[in-house]
């Protein structure tokens, strides 16, 4: 994989060389399984740099699955189809995915499979998982990976430790890597309240690899908890710039109702919630958790809130999914059950932030 | 926002890995050639990244430099395991002890100066600024003068990497290979001298001949394995020989750091110190040391863990990740199995069982292919017909089988890698190896093993351990040389007739400093 890699310098550089490359191959494609697969992970490369957005990484996931019927035995093609199911959250069709003859038995099969077990609520699954590929192969990744499954455990301080040992992994060959690295240790401060620190991390994201948009739309996530409109309003114009998600449009019109401007706003999260409502419509399922979410926090509709909280954990009971169904049951005044709910996402082994910031809240009886 | 942040959703950052410039490719030593004042030739080369005499900026390269006397080693009547582990653990106090002692960084700037710095040793600590590509002369605190050039050359090194990759199987060489299947390096098929009768994974294709020098075939579905029972041979009986002899390295182009010492600086006692171990490490710029100008760096601040373990290291290196070492010449590639974590250079101690374990397993491969070219194999293989693919799980176990081999003398063809009349007993694979060093003996002419002259064809040589050398061969006997004689092939039952490796590089090397040719 490390020849399918730029050697250039910043988000623009990076992005420049991957698509030069994308070209590059899709010109000289030989048609086997190799040339293809490396092809196909290239385009998910770019898909991923210019902004990740589900409907290219579902139409990509579409060239993977016909990649895959032509070379059934190529494993990274089921690799790649693995972790494109993993992004629209389709835990389902990732496992099926890793369904071959010893795919799991390698490194990389091993972290995938885990992945699915942390995306599926299987803690102990994912963690032995990644301690073994960690073991097997060494790197920056597995221990990042351990470190998020510590924040999503209720390990945040083992967490962070975790992630600045990935970090001293990471060499300035690899500065994207270590960017995102620090967003996940900003990530990690906004969520247990620490907001300086968290700046701090994200200002050095910025410095050590300019000009991503991922690092933009963290900042202005941060700003918009700190409730600095302004900044978060011009943070997440710039983000949309570069990617249009409708999350970002949320987030842009709650930035916008934040500081008065109710009709940007409304327009705002007109489009968002449009936008998840024809994913859904599509049959998708990875923009539940936002139906559920802005209904409940953003625009307060506590039946359909449940509605879709309830659909989403349907599909995978984990931390965030519970934590979500509680709150929203317990914004429906279902007390009771929410709190059933909670006691089984703490059983699965879950304690991130959120859920536990909501576990706090509902425990005490408190409403926004 | 979520759960967007978790790692499969950038998993596209993974595998993020470009460090091509940290490839050191070979650590060459040996006593310099002038009458005067001893000297040491050290050099270093590595991968000609970004370009041949243009430095990456991220690297550290370290030049680690330990003189001492000859090493007391096992008496020739006690060959046992048990004595070989005292001898590396005695050797390892040694090394470890007096590792930090001197050492030599490198790191080069945007401009193309070079930083120099000597630490440790008995001619004073110093640092210097010097151009890169070319002769620079030093002058050290106490005086003397140093000789240094850093830049770009020609690879000094020439081999047919096909042919060695070839006689391991190794599928990377020859096979798009899956990024999810790293399994797929070395197949479980014999290693082995000759072609093995229907081994079509990685026998020589007429049809597609450069299949291992630079094509590269999808991975088949089928078994990556290999069911015969013989070595092939053709109509007239020949067998086919995995190498070709030809110079993969031909044409191309290193960075090298070269430099020429006098002995005296390096140790107070040049009288008694007489072995100089060297060995070389390319280390990269850690992405937190990259944007270290920030004032609050939390990983100072906030991570006493990271902290504790950095306490080992200095200041500089530090912000630096250690990743390849050289020391000997196939010591990775060809008994370390090129895993990223046994890039331990002098501390390779611990892996003396799996070295045991290791060159049993290559014995059972190549001991069957030498005895069927008629020579003598000093790898115990029961007399096998054909190669066979044998592991080991544990040390005891392989030992009787390598015993012979790890402890046999290697002889020198004549003396002339002899500079005086010091009695200098011959080397033995186990003490070559491990330390994983280059260990110059400066009352020689340096050639492998006594040290590594650029002239030295050492991939052949390294081959020639599967000989027996207390086996008749002629009226010379077996040596380190024997398969680099083209008289040897020219009667063997094999084609192509050649020598494994050539015999000399593609351009020839300089009489005078930086002795590495002018690059291409």
């Amino acid at each position: 994989m490390n020849d399918l890699l730029p050697t250039s310098v910043g988000f623009r550089a990076d992005l420049a060389a991957v698509s030069r490359l994308r070209r590059e191959r899709e010109t000289g494609a030989d048609g086997g399984p190799a040339a293809t697969s490396e092809l196909l992970t290239l385009r998910h490369r770019e898909v991923m740099l210019t902004g990740g957005r589900p409907e290219d990484l579902i139409a990509l996931g579409r060239d993977v699955d016909a990649a895959v019927v032509r070379f059934p035995t190529w494993p990274d093609l089921r690799l790649l189809r693995a972790t494109l199911a993993l992004a629209v959250h389709r835990a389902d069709l990732a496992a099926a995915a890793l369904r071959t003859p010893g795919l799991t038995a390698q490194p990389p099969g091993q972290v995938l499979a885990a992945d699915v077990a942390l995306s599926t609520g299987d803690y102990p699954a994912a963690r032995a998982g990644y301690r073994r590929a960690a073991q097997e192969d060494p790197a920056w990744d597995k221990t990042a990976r351990l470190a998020a499954l510590a924040v999503a455990t209720g390990s945040w301080t083992k967490a962070d430790d975790l992630y600045a040992a990935a970090e001293d992994e990471i060499t300035a060959k690899q500065m994207r890597a270590f960017s995102w690295v620090r967003v996940q240790r900003a990530d990690l401060a906004r969520a247990t309240g620490d907001l300086e620190r968290a700046g701090r991390l994200l200002a050095d994201a910025d410095r050590a690899y300019p000009d991503w948009w991922y690092v933009t739309a963290q900042r202005a996530a941060l700003d918009l908890a700190m409730e600095r409109w302004g900044q978060a309003i011009d943070g997440y114009r710039a983000v949309l710039a570069e990617v249009d998600r409708p999350e970002f449009r949320e987030a842009l019109g709650t930035a916008f109702a934040g500081a008065g401007r109710t009709d940007c706003a409304a327009e705002c999260h007109a489009f968002a919630v449009s936008a998840y409502l024809a994913s859904v419509a599509r049959g998708e399922v990875h923009y539940l958790h936002h139906l559920a979410a802005f209904h409940a926090d953003v625009h307060p509709h506590p039946t359909a809130a449940l509605a879709w909280a309830r659909q989403d954990a349907e599909l995978r009971r984990t931390g965030p999914t519970l934590s979500l169904l509680a709150w929203c049951l317990h914004l429906a005044g279902q007390r009771t059950e929410a709190l059933a709910v909670l006691d089984e996402a703490f059983a699965l082994g879950a304690g991130d932030p959120a859920l536990c910031a909501r576990a706090r809240r509902i425990r005490q009886d408190r409403r926004p | 926002m979520a759960d967007h942040n978790d790692p499969n959703s950038v998993n596209s950052i993974f595998s993020d890995v470009d460090v091509s410039a940290a490839d050191v490719y070979d650590m060459f030593g040996y006593p310099g050639p002038g009458a005067g004042e001893e000297t040491v030739v050290l050099a270093l080369t590595f991968a000609a990244v970004p370009d041949a005499g243009v430095f990456d900026t991220d690297m550290l390269y370290r030049l680690q430099v330990n003189p001492h006397a000859r090493s007391v080693r096992p008496s020739a009547d006690e060959w046992s395991l048990s004595a070989l582990t005292r001898y590396f653990d005695a050797m390892k106090d040694h090394y470890l002890g007096q590792r930090d002692a001197a050492e030599i960084r490198v790191t080069v700037d945007e401009a193309g100066l070079a930083t120099v710095s000597f630490r440790g040793f008995p001619g004073g600590d110093f640092t210097e600024r010097v151009p890169t590509n070319e002769v620079t002369t030093l002058r050290t605190p106490s005086g003397a003068e140093l000789t240094a050039y850093l830049g770009g050359r020609d690879d000094a090194f020439f081999n047919d990497l096909t042919g060695f990759f070839r006689s391991i199987n190794y599928a990377p060489q020859f096979y798009e290979v899956p990024f999810a299947r790293q399994d797929v390096r070395e197949l479980p098929i014999p290693k082995t001298l000759l072609e093995l009768e229907g081994n079509t994974l990685f026998n020589w294709n007429p049809d597609l001949p450069q299949h291992g020098h630079g094509l590269k075939l999808d991975l088949p579905d089928g078994p990556l394995t290999w069911e015969g029972d013989s070595f092939a041979k053709d109509a007239d009986g020949n067998y086919r020989f995995v190498y070709s002899g030809e110079d993969a390295r031909a044409g191309k182009n290193c960075n090298a750091i070269v430099l020429e010492v006098p002995l005296t600086f390096l140790t107070p006692r040049p009288e008694d110190e007489r072995v100089v171990n060297v060995w070389g490490e390319s280390w990269v710029r850690k992405a937190a040391a990259k944007i270290e100008t920030i004032p609050d760096d939390p990983l100072w601040t906030e991570n006493p863990v990271a902290l504790l373990r950095r306490r080992r290291l200095d200041d500089e290196l530090r912000r630096y990740k250690l990743v390849d070492t050289v020391g000997q010449p196939f010591a990775d590639a060809g008994l370390s199995e090129r895993e990223d974590n046994r890039q331990l250079g002098a501390s390779n101690f611990w892996l003396a069982p799996v070295f045991v374990r290791r060159l049993a397993h290559l014995g059972w491969g190549f001991g069957p292919s030498v005895t069927a070219l008629g020579l003598a194999s000093v790898f115990d293989h029961d007399d096998a017909p054909v190669s066979v693919h044998r592991t080991y799980s544990t040390a005891a176990a392989a030992f009787p089988r390598g015993r012979k081999l790890i402890f046999q003398e290697l002889r020198m063809p004549d003396d002339a890698w002899k500079r005086s009349d010091v009695d200098i007993p011959l080397r033995r694979p186990f003490e070559i190896f491990i330390p994983n060093v280059c260990a110059i003996d400066m009352d020689t002419t340096g050639t492998w093993p006594f040290g590594r002259r650029l002239e030295d064809q050492v991939a052949t040589r390294f081959l020639s351990m599967f000989l027996d050398m207390a086996a008749p061969l002629g009226t010379t006997g077996y040596s380190v040389e024997t398969l680099n004689d083209q008289a040897l092939w020219a009667s063997a039952p094999v084609v192509p007739r050649t020598p494994p490796n050539p015999l000399t590089n593609d351009t020839p090397f300089l009489t005078a400093f930086p002795y590495l040719a002018e690059p291409w």
